[in-house]
């Protein structure tokens, strides 16, 4: 017989008890103390400030004190299994076909990663796009603080909500944004960089500080031409997107500014014409300019006969004028003030492309190497982050994205065409010496389209340099995009003439 | 057709603006080239790093003091 003295497994001791049945008891005793200590230390994080409950509360109450007997306790370990491991518990728990579509965007943020890694698309977007979107799509747990999720059955993520505060009353909508400003973790990055479009305009900033005008400088009427060209795309999807899927002029200008392939000038829009889109779209247009990389090559080949595809440039006939860094900086200063005067709408998005110009040709190195290095890789990466994280089962499955998807990838298949036709117009032009392929650079994107066209042309003649004119031609693109951009919020914005003349189309 | 005439007016506002610009860099790159502006660095006082860098606790400052004295004078000559 066994039969233990005092201390905390007296009660457990009865006249003819084994020595395992005491063990069991206190086994019992020691694992209802904990759980007792954890719930109530779980409680007060989690139910008071974020409204949390899940069946751990619920079984709590009636369990607790009891004796029960071994299979008991792990009918209790396997009944908080599923609330501990909420990410698989959620998967089961709403619909089928947003557990199929996490799974779906998992996979295809280990695709995008890997893709990323091997070059095929833009690294630096898509590998933190990819874990983003392969970790919200599995960290998904019963989460509503602010009741924005009832209608997915409760469940949302510690990371960010991007339709916090919209389409409620002023005084909710900023009691709600405090609330998750102090709940998920990139919500403050969210709110202070994305609504005001200061992460448009840092990335801007950054690119201005890559661009040498000096490229545009060289040939601008022929630059110039073949960005216009480019924006085939925006001119296209802008009235394909009212007509065909009865969106808003104000929606489809969004859509349309994709064709563009101007990240920062996509957020810029959607933020200033349809904000209610914006997640979408941005998402859409990160994910297809990732594709650029991979789909421009192949069109090119497609629509280029490799005989004018390996066409060497012959050097200009006048040696074309070469500017110093002060005259570059006084140029660019000009420019920005002259379009600031055209567009004050977009002048934000101008000023920071201009301001990483000037600092490039200013000569300061420290600013210099703080906005070409921190500053646009740390707002890159954020982007590219946020971005992932904003690729969640249910933005994909709203009925409004898969147009989207549609139109954002007619933009950019159009405008590639168009820039093909531009240059392949500027090769007819020029009497056959310029290499067509250059067209695909006034797409913008900068710098990745002149680095097609390079990539492309080096593949069928290494001797052909087309990287200074592909250049020029990027930057004009940033340059065009951003006319464009500033002439559809200047033409769409309430209460202006033109809108009143697309009214018919406003109701849809 | 309102449509349409949309469109088409604001591809027709980017030409003129794009193409004023073009216009625009060329009449200023010609102008800047007239005006002859010269890449000038400024230059550092002997003895110190260039820029708003402070200089090293052990530099030599009779150096530099005798160093700007004398551009002083080189500048009022």
């Amino acid at each position: 017989m066994f039969s233990p003295r005092g201390g905390a497994g007296k009660e457990c001791l009865r006249d003819g008890d084994s020595g395992f049945a005491w063990l069991n008891c206190m086994a019992r005793k020691r694992f209802r103390i904990r759980r007792q200590i954890s719930l109530s230390i779980f409680r007060n994080l989690c139910l008071d400030k974020c409204g949390y409950y899940s069946t751990v509360t619920k079984l709590s109450g009636s369990n607790v004190g009891s004796r029960k007997s071994n299979p008991d306790i792990f009918m209790d370990l396997l009944s908080v299994i599923p609330d501990v491991f909420q990410g698989i518990t959620t998967l089961f728990h709403g619909e089928p076909k947003v557990a199929i579509a996490r799974l779906f965007l998992i996979f295809l943020g280990f695709v995008m990663m890997y893709l990323g890694r091997k070059g095929v698309l833009e690294g630096l977007i898509m590998i933190p796009m990819g874990l983003g979107m392969a970790t919200i799509n599995a960290a998904v747990m019963f989460f509503d603080p602010i009741g924005l999720h009832a209608a997915q059955g409760g469940m949302s993520t510690l990371f960010l909500e991007a339709q916090v505060g919209a389409g409620v009353e002023p005084v909710q909508a900023a009691a709600d944004t405090i609330q998750i400003l102090g709940i998920d973790w990139l919500q403050p990055l969210y709110s202070l960089s994305f609504g005001n479009n200061l992460i448009a305009c840092i990335v801007f900033l950054g690119v201005g500080s890559l661009l040498d005008i000096g490229f545009v400088l060289a040939r601008p009427f022929v630059c110039m031409t073949i960005a216009l060209f480019a924006e085939l795309g925006t001119m296209v999807v802008f009235p394909l997107a009212v007509y065909c899927f009865n969106f808003t002029p104000q929606e489809a200008a969004a859509i349309s500014v994709v064709g563009g392939a101007d990240g920062p000038m996509v957020l810029f829009t959607s933020l200033m014409l349809a904000k209610h889109l914006f997640v979408p779209i941005a998402v859409v247009a990160y994910l297809y300019l990732g594709f650029c990389y991979g789909g421009y090559p192949y069109l090119i080949k497609l629509l280029i006969p490799k005989k004018l595809r390996a066409l060497k440039m012959p050097p200009p006939a006048k040696k074309p004028v070469e500017y110093n860094s002060m005259e570059k900086m006084l140029i660019a200063a000009v420019l920005c003030v002259v379009l600031s005067f055209l567009l004050p709408i977009a002048s934000p998005l101008i000023f920071s492309l201009f301001l990483g110009v000037v600092i490039r040709e200013s000569g300061i190195k420290p600013f210099q190497d703080l906005v070409s290095g921190p500053i646009l890789y740390t707002a890159t990466l954020f982007l590219g982050l946020i971005l992932g994280i904003l690729c969640d089962a249910n933005t994909i499955l709203d009925p409004k994205v898969l147009p989207l998807l549609l139109l954002g990838m007619l933009a950019l298949l159009i405008s590639g065409i168009g820039g093909i036709i531009g240059g392949l117009f500027m090769y007819w032009v020029s009497g056959g010496k310029i290499n067509p392929v250059v067209g695909i650079a006034g797409v913008s994107c900068v710098p990745t389209t002149a680095k097609v066209a390079q990539k492309v042309v080096s593949h069928d003649n290494p001797s052909s340099i087309v990287l200074p004119l592909a250049l020029g031609c990027c930057v004009s693109g940033v340059i065009t995009s951003a006319i464009i951009s500033g002439i559809f919020c200047s033409l769409l914005k309430p209460g202006s003439p033109i809108l009143e003349m697309l009214k018919p189309f406003m109701g849809q | 057709m309102a449509l349409i005439k949309v469109t088409l007016m604001v591809f027709v506002l980017a030409i003129g603006c794009a193409y004023f610009i073009a216009l625009l860099l060329t009449i200023l790159g010609r102008m800047i080239k007239f005006l002859g502006l010269k890449e000038d660095k400024p230059a550092a006082i002997p003895g110190t790093p260039a820029g708003q860098i402070m200089p090293k606790a052990g530099t030599e400052y009779t150096a530099i003091a005798v160093a700007i004295a004398a551009a002083k004078r080189e500048s009022k000559k």
